[in-house]
């Protein structure tokens, strides 16, 4: 009935989404996808390594980006990522910690740029300036280097640790 | 023991740790049980948390001083829920973080922060071991150079090297694979310097910069471009170095160079050695300034593909100038700067006010064309030359303004999209009515007061209906009265302008009202 079509997403805990076309065409996967096939109906496009939940936010951020393309994130970071993205980005990636990695597995999958480098960059913000033990911790890693490793690293590093 | 008991209750409410391991990629049918049996367990426990944080509140505080036991058990094995959640919650994170995401992550840290991620665990060094990285080095390059991460430089900025650093740089082994970028502009480079510089493996370095050298003359010169070292460089900079330095240019190692900039300090006459294009044929980009140009070699045919030329603050013999825009030994010439050309208040830059002239029909490739703070006044029929011009910017000195009306007003401005101009309403008034400017998409005035412009001058206009941007002396906003907003808004002809940027000053409303 509504002039815009329409392409229904299945996450793979199976809950159907419907999204404009022109949104969901940010994804490079489905972009894709979509062309293979005919363009009858609105076409079911299954997403079986993607849960519901990040399906979700990755559609939000679809829905605004379309129309406002994002501007591209310095690399590497200066400061904060806070500070070169923009209001909407920034409510956006309040999120926990679990989700914002799911986010990078999903726009990795559904190829989505703009959404890999915003995620990206929000987890390399959040290692930024901490130590190799806060790291560990934040993300739950076991250290797995003898301490004769670790001091091989540490003569390697040599050149760019301050001092 | 206490701990013992604690650990076999926890145990028992999963059915088997080794079950739900297995399952931890595609889901298997035992794990959507476990998770439903957990979902319910959760549920009861929950509603009987409760019930239970409501009963204590009734019980008499000497209830807890004598069953502290059951209490700290209690409290143990809440902790011990808490821990578990927390460190699957985490091994979510780190195992889904997997090489490919690490990847894409690290591309955003520096080089320092980088540092710390090759502590963190064996498959982050791996990772960060393959990011290429962009690195500013001083005397830390003896260090650097031992390191795994050296094969990953792209760009090396150097800074304070001593002659040690370049012997460092070009230690036997070392290889500079993916090194495409070098500046080691400001630092001193002595002939030793040089000897270590030219042994170095990079056989991918297309841009080497080398600004402003110290202790950096001819023999060190001829040493470094006579050398093969250079034959890889795409993109070289030599600005601000000794004045003889074009002398030096001309090897055979140099032959490749397809982008070359060469200024030097102030003008004092220096002479443009023509050294610098022998050679040269595949030289598409040259940016020269502070020279004297006698006899420019670049239209005797040397430089064919040569598509970019700015030339800033030197001193060019007017039909020189005028030839080289009509050269059809240039015939890929597309874009053309000239910054500060022939200007009487530049000192000892000799002044050329002789009229130049075009021989009739010849034409130039130019499609941008940019004169900044030139005297234009010797080039009255310069437009009529470039039927090819997309993009132009105009700013005339002071002496030579009255040359733009001669400009707009010339029939061979039908393909420009572009128009950057130094002027006022005269200029406007020509703009907005001849009709060859049709194709024009976008129109700045530089140095123009913005609420002077005459607003009947735009009402009027009819033949701009391609224009989508206006802007005036800064980029973005532009303020201008409510009478040229309003002939903006109602033309139209300028259906096709975005507005949004272009508003009216509060104070000129205001004072609107109260008339």
């Amino acid at each position: 009935m509504s002039e815009t079509k329409q392409v229904e997403l299945t996450s793979k805990d199976k809950v159907s989404f419907k999204v404009d076309r022109d949104v969901i065409l940010m994804s490079g996967l489905v972009k894709d996808m979509l062309e293979e096939g005919d363009e009858d109906e609105t076409p079911i496009i299954p997403i079986p390594n993607v849960d519901s939940k990040p399906l979700q936010k990755v559609i939000e951020y679809c829905q605004y980006h379309h129309k406002e393309p994002a501007q591209e994130i310095e690399k590497p970071l200066k400061g904060k990522i806070e500070d070169v993205i923009c209001d909407w980005d920034k409510k956006f990636l309040e999120i926990d910690q679990s989700l914002l990695i799911e986010l990078i597995m999903a726009a990795n999958y559904l190829n989505i740029k703009d959404l890999l480098d915003l995620t990206c960059a929000k987890v390399a913000s959040m290692i930024k300036g901490k130590s190799p033990e806060q790291i560990r911790e934040m993300f739950g890693i076991e250290n797995d280097f003898t301490p004769e490793e670790e001091a091989k690293i540490r003569e390697e590093n040599k050149w760019c640790e301050e001092a | 023991m206490t701990n013992n008991t604690k650990k076999r209750k926890h145990e028992s409410s999963q059915p088997s740790a080794a079950d739900h391991h297995d399952g931890h990629d595609g889901k298997m049918f035992d794990d959507e049980n476990i998770e439903s049996v957990l979902f319910e367990e959760m549920t009861t426990v929950n509603s009987q948390l409760i019930s239970l944080a409501n009963k204590v509140k009734l019980v008499d505080s000497r209830y807890f001083v004598y069953n502290s036991e059951i209490i700290d058990e209690f409290v143990g094995n809440i902790y011990e829920f808490l821990k578990q959640v927390d460190i699957h919650r985490k091994k979510v994170s780190s195992t889904r973080l997997n090489s490919d995401n690490l990847f894409s992550i690290f591309q955003f840290l520096n080089v320092n922060d980088l540092a710390y991620c090759r502590y963190v665990s064996k498959l982050w060094k791996d990772v960060v071991d393959r990011v290429e990285i962009q690195v500013n080095a001083s005397k830390n390059v003896e260090f650097l150079v031992k390191s795994p991460q050296i094969k990953n430089v792209t760009s090396l900025k150097l800074s304070g090297a001593l002659v040690s650093s370049f012997q460092s740089l070009s230690r036997k082994g070392i290889r500079w694979d993916k090194l495409h970028t070098l500046d080691i502009s400001g630092n001193n480079l002595i002939l030793s310097s040089v000897k270590h510089l030219t042994k170095c493996q990079m056989p991918n370095l297309t841009e080497l910069s080398l600004r402003q050298l110290q202790k950096f003359k001819k023999t060190e010169a001829d040493a470094l471009f006579g050398s093969a070292f250079m034959s890889t460089v795409k993109k070289l900079d030599v600005s601000y170095n000794f004045d003889g330095i074009g002398s030096c240019l001309g090897t055979k190692y140099l032959k490749q160079i397809t982008h070359l900039t060469s200024h030097t300090y102030g003008y004092r006459g220096n002479e443009f050695q023509n050294e610098v294009l022998k050679n040269k044929p595949n030289l598409e980009y040259l940016d020269i300034g502070n020279y004297q140009i006698t006899d420019i070699s670049l239209s005797n045919g040397n430089c064919k593909n040569l598509t970019y030329l700015k030339i800033t603050e030197c001193s060019i013999n007017n039909q020189d100038f005028a030839n080289l825009l009509i050269s059809p030994n240039l015939p890929n010439l597309t874009t053309v700067k000239w910054v500060n050309a022939n200007v009487q208040s530049y000192r000892n830059m000799v002044f050329d006010n002789t009229i130049a002239k075009f021989p009739p029909n010849s034409q130039s490739s130019i499609t941008n064309l940019k004169l900044d703070d030139s005297n234009l006044a010797p080039f009255p029929s310069l437009i009529d030359h470039c039927p090819e011009l997309k993009q132009l910017r105009l700013r005339p000195t002071k002496e030579s303004q009255n040359v733009l009306s001669n400009y707009l007003n010339s029939t061979c401005l039908s393909n420009l999209e572009y128009l950057s101009i130094d002027g006022g309403n005269k200029e406007l008034q020509i703009i907005c009515t001849n009709p060859i400017l049709s194709n024009l998409k976008e129109l700045r005035f530089t140095n123009i007061e913005e609420t002077s412009i005459d607003a009947t001058i735009l009402s009027n206009c009819t033949n701009l209906i391609n224009l989508t941007k206006l802007e005036g002396n800064r980029k973005g906003k532009m303020k201008v009265t409510s009478e040229c907003l309003q002939a903006l808004k109602t033309n139209p002809t300028f259906s096709k302008l975005q507005t949004k940027d272009i508003y009216v000053q509060e104070e000129t409303l205001k004072l609107e009202n109260i008339r």
